[in-house]
This record gives structure tokens, C-alpha cells and sequence, in this order.
């Protein structure tokens, strides 16, 4: 240990081998997925994604620090009980069914995944599906116990513009005081489009899936966890 | 009694206690600013993070419209960052130049270029945070600072390794002890974790999922790779120089910090398990938590076996208790990180306050326990007067333990319970009521936790600053002890 060469080279393969095995390669091998264009049973020329998310807005949810408290991320099930909660995935039936796990592909033209790093709010992988009412994003971000009484989710107040009522008032308006009322600002416009679009759960093309024709039912099984390719 | 005098005055001849004084000079003023200005940014993120434990489960406290950058999603990453950045690092820091200094037995050559370093990282740091909370934030966790920020702590660290390297290259002593290969170690890793992340996650456009996953190695890492080698190079340096004892085993010290760099790169991954990448990339991070337990129980026994039988010291010595307790946390961390990571508890635990829980048990149960043992044993030495209360030093102690036990538990049950209600079958067509509902009591009491570790370091900072005007109790006294008498 008492050359510095060698403890630094030491060092350097000990840990080149991991951040080469773990990091480096894996990113760069998966660098240009993109959409995977295929034809469903019925023939039709279908993409896989079927959409992406609204960029702008995941500019907000990023500078608000959404991702403090919520996932974008449904777990197979040996992993966690997501697949199976009701509202978590595109099926919003009141009955029992099963949303795919999460994929590689989901997240595709984003900056970066925000798989997220706790659930003090539950996950928004799918809140598209969920909750499509643009009215109902904006009352809830302006004043979240105004919707659930027990939320613990900040208000998002200063993304809400005061002015003054014209006539019988604006149709965005979220609230009023007095003579002013509060409509959306740019910025609460972009992050509930964002929430709009989010639906993490496209119909997986039948190539990738473990039951090969049952992708496109109304409750696809959980395909294999994604590799990525 | 002069506890930690023993090894340290007696027995050595004039010449060496005239080096090391004039090595304790030549790094006076870097160690002094990097300790003062850590600490400083220490009681901050305290005080953000109980503002942010309340607004947890209150988020109408302090919610006024001018406030409206403090709410919960900003002030989250914005205390995190300062906790790491502000005080973890220039703490590490301090310590590291002090102990690298005194163990090499060379004098440091030019400080100046390490306050500009300090600069540079305080510059980065201080506009990082107000960035996260101006509305600027990337919202990649430890990375929020804005991505024009990532350069200046890069240049600084890297100003900081060279001078490391520097204090080894001149060394004057024989062997190379354990300490310095922790921190040589420290900073090789975290400049390469450090650029990688940036490089990958903020200049690389590839898949976004392979960014995140990048992420999760990287904050996995920082722990691993920066705040335990630090932390167990103070802990291997402090003990056998306080009790006078040599490290039992040289060669049990050499596995446990080969196995440690070997082993450390391969996890992270398994805060992703179940997420869209490959599976095998969680499962490997899996096994390597659980790997790591060999050398962290080896580490554990040498340390054992080093200061077995002589641990009476930790009635009176402020530097060994500290670091007993940040020694042993040490290895209650690393059971919780294997713990955590296999699938049958990750289900419960993944994203739940408890991920927030194994933080704090690794940063400031760990971490800052061992710096606060090296702050206390190093200030004396380079400020050239001795703490002013030892009493003082005794509420800072328990406090912090109080606190940081409290804390752990709290964010611990409260990440089962909110696991539990997601993952109860019986809850599939629920609201999320339950989770936040389960929890609730529980993050209530971090707040309280938190209100204890702010006493605490507001304890530490006010005796710090003390110590660094000169203002403490005369050195021709003895070192400052726990108070005699009591029971603690």
C-alpha cells in the first residue's frame, strides 16, 4: 500500500469494473430506443408508445419537486402491490385488474424518468386515465384539502394569477375573493396538461409479451419485467 | 483525568510535538473554515428540515403567499442538498485535511488555494440551494442543483484531492495507516461518481430511465463511497489515538477496506426493483448490499477488538463517545441497507418514509456522530484553546442521540405503516387516506425529533464559533471532559 500507482490502480479496477457494468454500458447500450411501430390482432398499424408526455408542463412538476412525493412508477407485482390498485393503470372499471408493470419505453422523450422516490401521494404514472377533469387538477393544485380534507399536498397557490372579476367572471377562475378572482397562470395551464397526459399504459405490442395475444385485452397480464431493448 | 492527552503528550519527544505544531498551524485556517462554515450550514438544514417535517404532515404552517417557495416539494430536495453539500462535505473536509496532515507528518504547503476551494464549493452550494428554492430545481434526488452548479463543486473537489495528494506525497512518516488509504480513497471516488452522474444524467441525452437509474446508483454511492470512508477513517485514526492503542489487526483493516471498494460500485440499483429497467440490475445491487455486510463485520470486529475493554473512556472523552456511536451505527446502517433491499421487505419499504429513515441513519446517525467526535478532538488542536463547556458538549451528545434515535424509528414506522397500506390487498380500491392516514402519527413525532437535533447543533455551533474567535478555556487546563459525576 505504499505506492500511490498501485493503490490508485487498485482502486480504479475495483471500481471501473461496477460503474463500467452497471452504468456506463447499460446507458449507452440503451441510449436510442425508440418507438416500436407493430400491428395489433386486427391489423392495424399501432405505435408503442402510444404517446408522450407534455413536455412544458414536466418543466413545473420538475421545479415544483413533484417527484419529492409522488411515483411515476407501477411495480410488477412480486415487487409491490401497485398493479392491482384500482385507478393505478388504464382500466378504471370498478373491478378488480391488473396494470402492467412500468417499461423503458413509457418514459420515452422524457429529460428524465421521475420514477420517483417516495409515496407521500400516490402514483401518477397513469393520473390521465385516472382523473381527466382539467377543472379538477386546477382546484385541487390551487387547494388540495379544499378537495380531500386529509391531503397532506402543499398548495399551489403562487401558480394561480389574482385579477379583478369582468363581468360574470372567468370560466378558469378557481376561486374568488371580493372582487378579484384567481385563474391559472401559464405555468398551473402547463403542469395539469401535463398530468392530462399522463398515461404510462399503452398497449404493449404482443411480440413483448410473456401471454402473447392477451396484450391488448382490457386486462393485460403482467408482462415480463422490461429488459429494455 | 487527561484522557486524550494520553497518547498524545506523553511519551513524545520535543521534536515531534514541535512538527505538530507546525503542522497544526500550516492547516489552521482551511480546517477552521471548512469546520465553521460546515457547521453553519449544519444548523440551517436542521432548521429547514423541521420546517419540512412539519409541512410533511401540516401544510398549512408558515404557508403565506410570500412564503410560497417554502412549500414541501422545494424545501425537501433544498434541506437535503444543504445537509450534504453544506455540511457532510466540508465537514469530511476539515477532517480529512487535518488527519492527512498530522498522519503523513507534513506540513501543508500553500492554504490558499484551499480557501479558494472552500469558496468555490460555499459559491456552488449557496446558489444551489437557493436555486432548488427559486423554482429551479432538476429534481434528480442530490442532484437538484441546477446544472450550472455541478462544475463549481467539481473544480473545488478536485482542488481539494490534489492537495490530499500533496500532504501524501510529502509525507514524513513510515507506514501508511489505514486512515489515509479511507481518504485517499474518498477522494478518488467521489470526483468519478460525481462526474459520471452529471455527465450522464444532465449532459447526455439517452433513455430517460437509464438517467434515473444512473441516479439511484449515484446517491447509493455517495454514501458508500464518500461519507463512510470518511467517517471510518476519523473512526481509525480517533480510536486508537485516544485510548493509545494500535488497530488490532492490520490485516482485518486491509480486507474490510478492499471488500468495501470492491463491493460498493455495484449497488444502488435496488432502490429500482420492479422499475423498467433490467431486472438483473436490481437483483446485482441486491446481493452486493447484503456482500457488503463481510467487510462491514470485519471492519466492526477490528474496531472492537481495538478498543475492547478500554471503552471506560466513554464516560469522560467527547471524541470517543461520539465516534463509539457513530462506529456502531455504522454497522446498524449496513444491516439496514441489506435489509432493505431483499424483495420481501423491499415491497413494503420502497418509496416509504422508511428510504428517508435509512438517510438519516447513514448521514447523521453515522456520519456526522464520527465527524462531531473529530470536530471535538481537532478544534482544541488547531484554535489553540480548549472547548469552553463540557457541560455543553453533554446536551449536544444527547440531544443529538435522543434526536437522530428518535427520528430513525419515527421516519422507520412511519415508512411500514404507509408500506403496509399500499400494499394491503384488502385497500386495492381505496383512496390514498390510508397510507397518509397510517403514517400521520409518526411523522408527527419526526418533527419533535427534529426539534431536538436543532437544540442540539445550535448547542454545537455556539461553542464552534467559540472556538474559532479563540475564545475557549485555556489549554494549560486539560482538555474539556464530560462533567464528573451523574449518570451520564
Amino acid at each position: 500500500m505504499n505506492s500511490l500507482r498501485r493503490f490508485t490502480l487498485g482502486l480504479a479496477i475495483t471500481f471501473g469494473l461496477p460503474w463500467l457494468v452497471l452504468v456506463v454500458v447499460p446507458t449507452f447500450k440503451h441510449a436510442s430506443i425508440g418507438a416500436m411501430v407493430y400491428e395489433d390482432a386486427d391489423g392495424n398499424q399501432k405505435y408503442f408508445p402510444e404517446s408522450t408526455v407534455f413536455t412544458n408542463g414536466q418543466l413545473v412538476y420538475q421545479a415544483e419537486g413533484c417527484v419529492t412525493c409522488h411515483t411515476q412508477m407501477i411495480r410488477p407485482m412480486y415487487a409491490g402491490f401497485d398493479g392491482q390498485r384500482k385507478g393505478w393503470g388504464k382500466d378504471q372499471e370498478k373491478r378488480p385488474s391488473l396494470t402492467r408493470p412500468s417499461e423503458a419505453r413509457d418514459y420515452l422523450r422524457e429529460s428524465y424518468a421521475y420514477l420517483g422516490v417516495q409515496r407521500n401521494g400516490p402514483d401518477l404514472s397513469n393520473v390521465g386515465y385516472r382523473i381527466a377533469d382539467e377543472k379538477w387538477h386546477h382546484a385541487h393544485l390551487y387547494d388540495p384539502r379544499a378537495v380531500h380534507a386529509w391531503s397532506t399536498m402543499p398548495s399551489f397557490r403562487h401558480l394561480y394569477r389574482k385579477q379583478e372579476i369582468q363581468g360574470a367572471g372567468s370560466e378558469d377562475a378557481v376561486a374568488t375573493k371580493g372582487r378579484y378572482e384567481y385563474v391559472p397562470s401559464p405555468r398551473a395551464r402547463a403542469l395539469v396538461q401535463y398530468l392530462l397526459s399522463l398515461k404510462k399504459d399503452s398497449d404493449v405490442p404482443s411480440s413483448r409479451s410473456t401471454t402473447a395475444g392477451e396484450a391488448s385485452s382490457p386486462a393485460p397480464a403482467a408482462s415480463q419485467p422490461a429488459d429494455g431493448a | 483525568m487527561n484522557a486524550e492527552q494520553t497518547a498524545e503528550t506523553n511519551k513524545v519527544s520535543p521534536e515531534l510535538q514541535a512538527l505538530r505544531a507546525r503542522i497544526d498551524k500550516s492547516v489552521r485556517v482551511p480546517v477552521l473554515y471548512f469546520i465553521t462554515t460546515a457547521v453553519a450550514w449544519l444548523v440551517l438544514s436542521v432548521f429547514l428540515g423541521f420546517i419540512a417535517s412539519v409541512k410533511a404532515y401540516y401544510p398549512g404552517f408558515l404557508d403565506w403567499d410570500a412564503l410560497y417557495f417554502l412549500h414541501y416539494g422545494r424545501l425537501h430536495p433544498a434541506f437535503m442538498n444543504a445537509l450534504i453539500y453544506g455540511w457532510g462535505f466540508q465537514a469530511g473536509i476539515g477532517v480529512m485535511l487535518w488527519i492527512m496532515a498530522r498522519l503523513c507528518r507534513a506540513e501543508l504547503p500553500s492554504s490558499r488555494v484551499l480557501i479558494l476551494a472552500g469558496l468555490l464549493w460555499n459559491v456552488g452550494v449557496t446558489f444551489g440551494v437557493i436555486s432548488i428554492l427559486w423554482g429551479a430545481s432538476s429534481s434528480v434526488e442530490w442532484l437538484e442543483f441546477p446544472r450550472w452548479v455541478w462544475p463549481f463543486l467539481f473544480v473545488a473537489y478536485l482542488l481539494i484531492t490534489a492537495w490530499v495528494v500533496a500532504l501524501f506525497k510529502a509525507r514524513t512518516s513510515e507506514g501508511v495507516y489505514i486512515s489515509i488509504w479511507y481518504f485517499l480513497g474518498a477522494c478518488f471516488w467521489f470526483p468519478w461518481i460525481y462526474g459520471t452522474a452529471n455527465i450522464l444524467i444532465h449532459h447526455f441525452s439517452g433513455a430517460a430511465v437509464f438517467a434515473t437509474a444512473t441516479d439511484s446508483w449515484f446517491t447509493s454511492n455517495l454514501i458508500l463511497l464518500y461519507f463512510v470512508p470518511v467517517g471510518l477513517g476519523s473512526v481509525y485514526y480517533l480510536l486508537p489515538k485516544v485510548l493509545g492503542r494500535p488497530v488490532h489487526s492490520y490485516q482485518l483493516a486491509l480486507i474490510g477496506f478492499w471488500m468495501l471498494a470492491a463491493i460498493s460500485g455495484w449497488t444502488g440499483m435496488q432502490k429500482l426493483v420492479g422499475g423498467p429497467i433490467p431486472a438483473w440490475m436490481p437483483a446485482v445491487s441486491a446481493a452486493a448490499t447484503v456482500l457488503l455486510l463481510v467487510p462491514v463485520g470485519v471492519v466492526a470486529l477490528n474496531h472492537h477488538l481495538t478498543s475492547g475493554g478500554f471503552l471506560a473512556l466513554v464516560a469522560v472523552s467527547p471524541t470517543i463517545r461520539f465516534t463509539v456511536f457513530g462506529a456502531m451505527a455504522y454497522t446498524v446502517m449496513s444491516l439496514t441497507l441489506a435489509g432493505m433491499s431483499l424483495l420481501s421487505v423491499s415491497k413494503v419499504t420502497q418509496f416509504t418514509f422508511a428510504s428517508a429513515g435509512f438517510n438519516c441513519l447513514a448521514i447523521y446517525a453515522f456520519f456526522s456522530m464520527c465527524m462531531f467526535g473529530a470536530i471535538y478532538f481537532i478544534l482544541p488542536r488547531v484554535s489553540g484553546c480548549e472547548w469552553p463547556s463540557g457541560k455543553l458538549i453533554r446536551i449536544h451528545f444527547w440531544f443529538s442521540t435522543y434526536g437522530t434515535v428518535a427520528l430513525i424509528l419515527c421516519l422507520f414506522i412511519a415508512g411500514f405503516s404507509q408500506g403496509f397500506s399500499v400494499q394491503n390487498p384488502e385497500n386495492w380500491n381505496l383512496s390514498f387516506l390510508g397510507p397518509v392516514e397510517k403514517a400521520s402519527a409518526w411523522v408527527r413525532g419526526t418533527s419533535i425529533a427534529w426539534g431536538f437535533l436543532l437544540v442540539a447543533n445550535l448547542v454545537f455551533f455556539f461553542q464552534v464559533l467559540l472556538m474559532a474567535f479563540r475564545l475557549g478555556r485555556r489549554v494549560s487546563d486539560g482538555p474539556t471532559l464530560f462533567p464528573a459525576g451523574g449518570s451520564h
